[in-house]
């Protein structure tokens, strides 16, 4: 290869690698400012992961959504939510459709696993919400877990998360337990 | 050695000019020495520093805002690429430059998407994170030249099997493993053939057999008992694939694919002596028309297709005569394994017996070549086939005990006859 394909292989490659993060940003950011935002109720835990360090796994309460179509539904299954609110304001699960919905809010989503009850008729699904992590100075992380020991502990306490939807992706922005951000 | 030279002078073993080219060449291989610690420790402080940078990234900096953060995680990136740069225009024939600067950037990519994926909390899960990261750094490897971004990818693309391969269920993330893995093979192609003597080639050359062992491996689901054939077919294609003449070129150090290749047909073997698996190998298979359409079978095909072509196509190259046979260790094995749904017992005296005669063949091999490794490898297969089968027999202690002293005298005995052999050729 000559020098000045190189050269400009090279600032390709340059530019790919800067164009990937960006894109990133970028659609993120229009998700935050343009999306509908909705509040889920949740119940955090702490781990960590080796390259992004510390974050704590958000467990939602309206993952759980009880159907009366009984399928077939299977794990992986990539599913749409559209999504409303409950009378306390907190976010809710309106329909499942295995096909994307013409109108409203929804979330593309999977299904984590489908539960059928024979004798009692009644079936749910568990979804995988895309969203269900959120990154923490790791100093702090502890401290988040600690806060929502107690938190579900105490049955008034409520912890839920911020997050805005738009076109099935949605972005978490914060975490509050007991109306204290976690992040300021 | 230059002490010598004088004493050698003097013999009139060698002349004048044939001592003075021995010194300049002494001199210059010396010259050339700093020149390679430099390069290792130039590599290994790029690597650090990239290391250290993603730690520092996996803090989480909560005291930006966003906009901050999202600046911020651009800065070890563009370090990197100027960097990369510099070193490819600049100094384009120092290969310290490029590699170093080729490990910085390879790491600044990742901590760049990793803080980005923290900021917007992008729970993505890892694979996927990785995947992203590989793929960014992949054209690194051809246009920059660079071995140390292939060592580093090649290791990414493992750790991303190990994630989607081994945790889930087979998906079509284990076969994009599989176009990764192809995706860097130029790159030591070519290392094989212009740089055989490099120490880059070297570890390509360990890590792309083990690499290929943990892609295969997670294709097993349901019906592992299949991955005996894949493994057997594919360490038969390892010991073909060794043969090969561009391994052969240069040192020793590149000959892993047949290393490899030996070590797991023993391996494999090694379970199959036991009577527990055979029995209930065809019974816990799914039907034919399920097996079509999985993983494992898709596996054996492929593996068993390769070794054949490899078989069929080229020359043998066997290291001694007396282990050119193992070439058709996966057709032979096949064989055994089908045999199971009509004697599974007699399938088990066979891979007894295969192991067995493997052992005695690396024996007499390490005894023609005069090496004390291979004789003892071959007495350890032997060895482990005998031993097994005691553990798994009801014969009485006394005879297993006998057995084993037996082995044990056998192992002084053969290595006392190589040695004594050696002394005689010194005298």
């Amino acid at each position: 290869m000559s020098n000045k394909r190189i050269y400009v292989l090279l600032a390709l490659l340059v530019l790919l690698q800067l164009f990937v993060p960006a894109k990133m940003i970028y659609d993120h950011e229009s998700i935050l400012s343009k999306g509908e935002k909705f509040k889920f109720k949740t119940a955090p835990i702490d781990p960590s992961d080796p390259f992004r360090g510390k974050y704590i796994v958000l467990r939602f309460d309206a993952s759980r959504f009880y159907v009366t179509d009984k399928g077939p539904w299977y794990s992986n299954q990539e599913v749409y939510a559209t999504l409303g609110n409950d009378k306390d304001g907190f976010a809710k699960i309106n329909n499942v459709y295995r096909t994307k919905p013409e109108s409203s809010v929804y979330l593309k989503t999977k299904v984590d696993y489908f539960q059928n009850y024979e004798e009692s008729d009644s079936a749910y699904l568990n979804l995988d919400f895309s969203f269900n992590i959120f990154y923490m100075e790791e100093s702090k992380a502890g401290a988040a877990e600690t806060a929502y020991f107690e938190a579900s502990r105490d049955t008034n306490s409520v912890a839920y998360a911020n997050v805005s939807v738009l076109n099935g992706e949605a972005v978490i922005s914060n975490v509050y337990i007991d109306g204290v951000a976690l992040v300021k | 050695m230059l002490k010598d030279l004088q004493e050698l002078l003097n013999a009139n073993v060698i002349s004048q000019s044939t001592a003075d080219q021995i010194t300049e060449y002494y001199k210059n291989k010396k010259n050339k020495e700093p020149n390679r610690l430099i390069a290792v420790f130039g590599i290994v402080g790029a690597i650090l520093v990239g290391m250290g940078i993603i730690l520092i990234v996996a803090h989480n900096w909560d005291n930006f805002n966003r906009f901050t953060k999202s600046l911020l995680a651009f800065l070890p990136l563009i370090a990197g690429q100027i960097l990369a740069a510099y070193a490819m225009i600049k100094k384009k024939d120092q290969k310290v430059w490029i590699e170093g600067t080729s490990a910085f950037l390879f790491f600044s990519v990742g901590a760049c998407i990793a803080m980005i994926s923290q900021i917007y909390h992008i729970s993505g899960e890892l694979p996927d994170f990785i995947l992203t990261w590989m793929l960014l750094a992949l054209p690194q490897i051809y246009i920059m030249n660079s071995s140390v971004a292939s060592l580093f990818y090649l290791t990414g693309i493992n750790y991303y099997v190990m994630e989607v391969g081994y945790s889930r269920f087979y998906s079509l993330e284990s076969l994009i493993f599989w176009v990764l893995l192809i995706a860097m093979i130029p790159h030591y192609i070519m290392l094989l053939k212009k740089k055989a003597e490099s120490n880059y080639a070297v570890l390509h050359s360990r890590l792309i057999p083990i690499s290929i062992m943990i892609g295969l491996g997670s294709s097993a689901e349901k019906n592992e008992e299949l991955m005996f054939i894949a493994f057997m077919s594919l360490f038969s294609a390892f010991l073909l694939l060794g043969s090969l003449p561009v391994f052969h070129r240069t040192s020793k150090n590149t000959q892993s694919f047949s290393f490899f290749g030996l070590l797991g047909i023993v391996v494999t073997l090694i379970p199959l002596t036991f009577d527990w698996i055979w029995p209930n190998l065809f019974r816990s298979l799914e039907p034919l028309s399920v097996l079509i359409r999985t993983s494992e079978l898709h596996a054996v095909v492929f593996t068993t297709l390769a070794a054949i072509f490899l078989l069929v196509r080229h020359d043998y190259l066997p290291l001694t005569k007396h282990t050119a046979v193992f070439k058709y260790s996966f057709i032979v094995f096949i064989g055994i394994f089908f045999l199971a749904a009509i004697s599974p017992g007699l399938s088990q005296l066979l891979s007894n017996l295969m192991l067995l005669f493997i052992g005695i063949r690396i024996i007499q091999n390490g005894i023609a070549e005069d090496h004390l490794g291979i004789l003892n490898f071959g007495l350890l297969v032997l060895a482990t086939a005998v031993a097994c089968k005691f553990f798994d027999s009801q014969l009485s202690f006394v005879i297993r005990g006998l057995v084993f002293v037996a082995l044990g005298l056998g192992f002084f005995y053969t290595n006392y006859l190589i040695i004594k052999k050696r002394k005689q050729h010194e005298q």
